[in-house]
């Protein structure tokens, strides 16, 4: 009688565990020359990382949505395997409230995708970058935005991170932030360090496990 | 009566950390007919998870055979299940208090479950899962863990003690029970549906082995393959039951 052995057990296929990130990105006038190209190098600088990382890569799923005069859809979602950098240009005012509401509407969306094809994902983030504060846009519109980004981050539907720059409005962007995560500065324009720390911290969420605290390694590119 | 293996591996991740399985599971026969099983999976960064996972275990299956000392109907089984999650919840949180630690510290899942050949009831908190193997194919033992993210969970020391209770009044002919680290292996994420040609072959290999602690040998080299690990970085846990005629 032949021994009995495990050599005939067959793994389930299943979509890999998605990480969501928005990138949600001021390209007001006021962004252009030296920190809009600083800012394409960190989107290229972001994809370079997270490749490094084979499960990053194919978990970490990126969408970008810049703000000037309106907000665009630059990138919808794409695992960071199959994502190529555009080439933002900087132009128009700051109507901020339009980026953060087609941001959690694409949110909503993709974990409704998610939720019909059996995928599972971490709690999504939601990242801004801007070098000033909303402008253009009626008072109501940026009002509305604030307070359902509030709302969304209370009951943890989104972890929401501001990054400004030095000229940004930090008073105001705190309006937008919850008090455990407040917004930072940049130093001068170092988008590249900052999408290289952000890389790492989504490397950290895609291998984070449940009751895992994800320590975001220290961020260098912050101003004291 | 039941033959029973288990084995618990420790992940690529706390492997790299030098950080000890956080898995723990124990199994008990109450009788030839009757068997209890305890899997917990301590939480990822809690400083006593891997102690939080041996004690939850060990609490549940003393607290369920004190229980069953005296006669406990069929249908008293989901209740003594959830005493016994219950147990290990106030062990846990007893011990941090003693030992000053905050409770989190000590957060593990757990799932703990009941079989003979007449039913299987199961209580869980948490993440994992377990399927049962009943005329002639495997079925899911409970509902698909409903936490909404892939890296939080319900723990037994969350602020409130949220279990799902399961309970089958089917002969079965053997389970499995396994932690979240074998989830996406094992099981069709989409519907929660028992990947056959995993459990099949466990479940054949499991009736044909001779010896139990060959068995649970040969079911811990099979976890510790590099073939689970592309697909998961965590501990994974195991424990297979099967009922043999002789």
């Amino acid at each position: 009688m032949s021994e009995p052995t495990l050599d005939n057990v067959e793994f389930a296929e299943n979509p890999d565990p998605r990480c969501p990130c928005i990138l949600l990105l001021d390209v007001s006038s006021s962004m252009a020359g030296a920190p809009i190209d600083a800012l394409n190098d960190g989107l290229r600088a972001f994809q370079a990382e997270v490749s490094k990382d084979a499960i990053a890569a194919r978990r970490v799923e990126v969408a970008i949505i810049s703000f000037g005069t309106g907000a665009t859809l630059v990138q919808d979602f794409v695992t960071v395997d199959q994502f190529t950098p555009p080439t933002l240009v900087a132009n128009g005012q700051t109507h901020m409230g339009k980026g953060i509401e087609m941001s959690l509407d694409l949110l909503a969306q993709r974990k409704a995708t998610y939720q019909s094809n059996g995928v599972a994902y971490y709690r999504p983030w939601v990242f801004l970058i801007t070098d000033g504060s909303p402008y253009g846009e009626m008072d109501s519109v940026v009002d509305a935005a604030r307070s359902r980004l509030q709302t969304e981050q209370q009951n943890r539907k989104v972890a929401f991170f501001a990054v400004g720059t030095e000229s940004a409005n930090f008073q105001k962007l705190s309006t937008f932030t919850v008090p455990e995560r407040p917004p930072l500065q940049l130093k001068g324009v170092q988008f590249v360090e900052l999408f290289v720390w952000l890389s790492r911290s989504q490397q950290a969420v895609a291998h984070s496990r449940p009751g895992d605290q994800v320590p975001l390694p220290p961020a260098g590119w912050t101003a004291v | 009566m039941w033959r029973t293996f288990g084995a618990s591996v420790v992940g690529l991740s706390h492997q790299a950390s030098s950080t000890p399985c956080q898995d723990a599971y124990a199994i008990w026969k109450l009788s030839p007919d009757e068997i209890l099983v305890a899997v917990a999976d301590g939480a990822g960064s809690a400083s006593q998870a891997a102690r939080a996972a041996r004690l939850a275990v060990d609490e549940a299956i003393g607290y369920c055979r004190s229980a069953f000392e005296s006669a406990v109907e069929i249908d008293d089984w989901p209740a003594v299940l959830n005493a016994a999650l219950a147990a290990a919840r106030t062990l846990l949180v007893a011990t941090a208090e003693i030992e000053n630690i905050e409770s989190r510290e000590f957060a593990s899942t757990l799932q703990v479950m009941i079989a003979s050949r007449e039913a299987c009831a199961m209580a869980r908190v948490g993440d994992g899962g377990g399927v049962m193997h009943a005329a002639g194919r495997v079925s899911a033992l409970g509902d698909k863990p409903d936490n909404q993210y892939v890296n939080e969970t319900d723990f037994l020391t969350s602020a409130s003690l949220r279990s799902h209770t399961t309970f089958s009044r089917i002969a079965i002919d053997g389970v499995a029970i396994f932690t979240d680290g074998l989830q996406p292996v094992a099981m069709r994420l989409v519907d929660w549906e028992p990947h056959e040609p995993f459990f099949m072959p466990i479940l054949s290999f499991a009736r044909s082995v001779f010896s139990e602690t060959d068995g649970s040998a040969a079911l811990s080299r099979l976890l510790a393959q590099p073939s689970f690990d592309s697909r998961t970085d965590d501990d994974r846990t195991l424990v297979v039951a099967v009922w043999t005629d002789d």
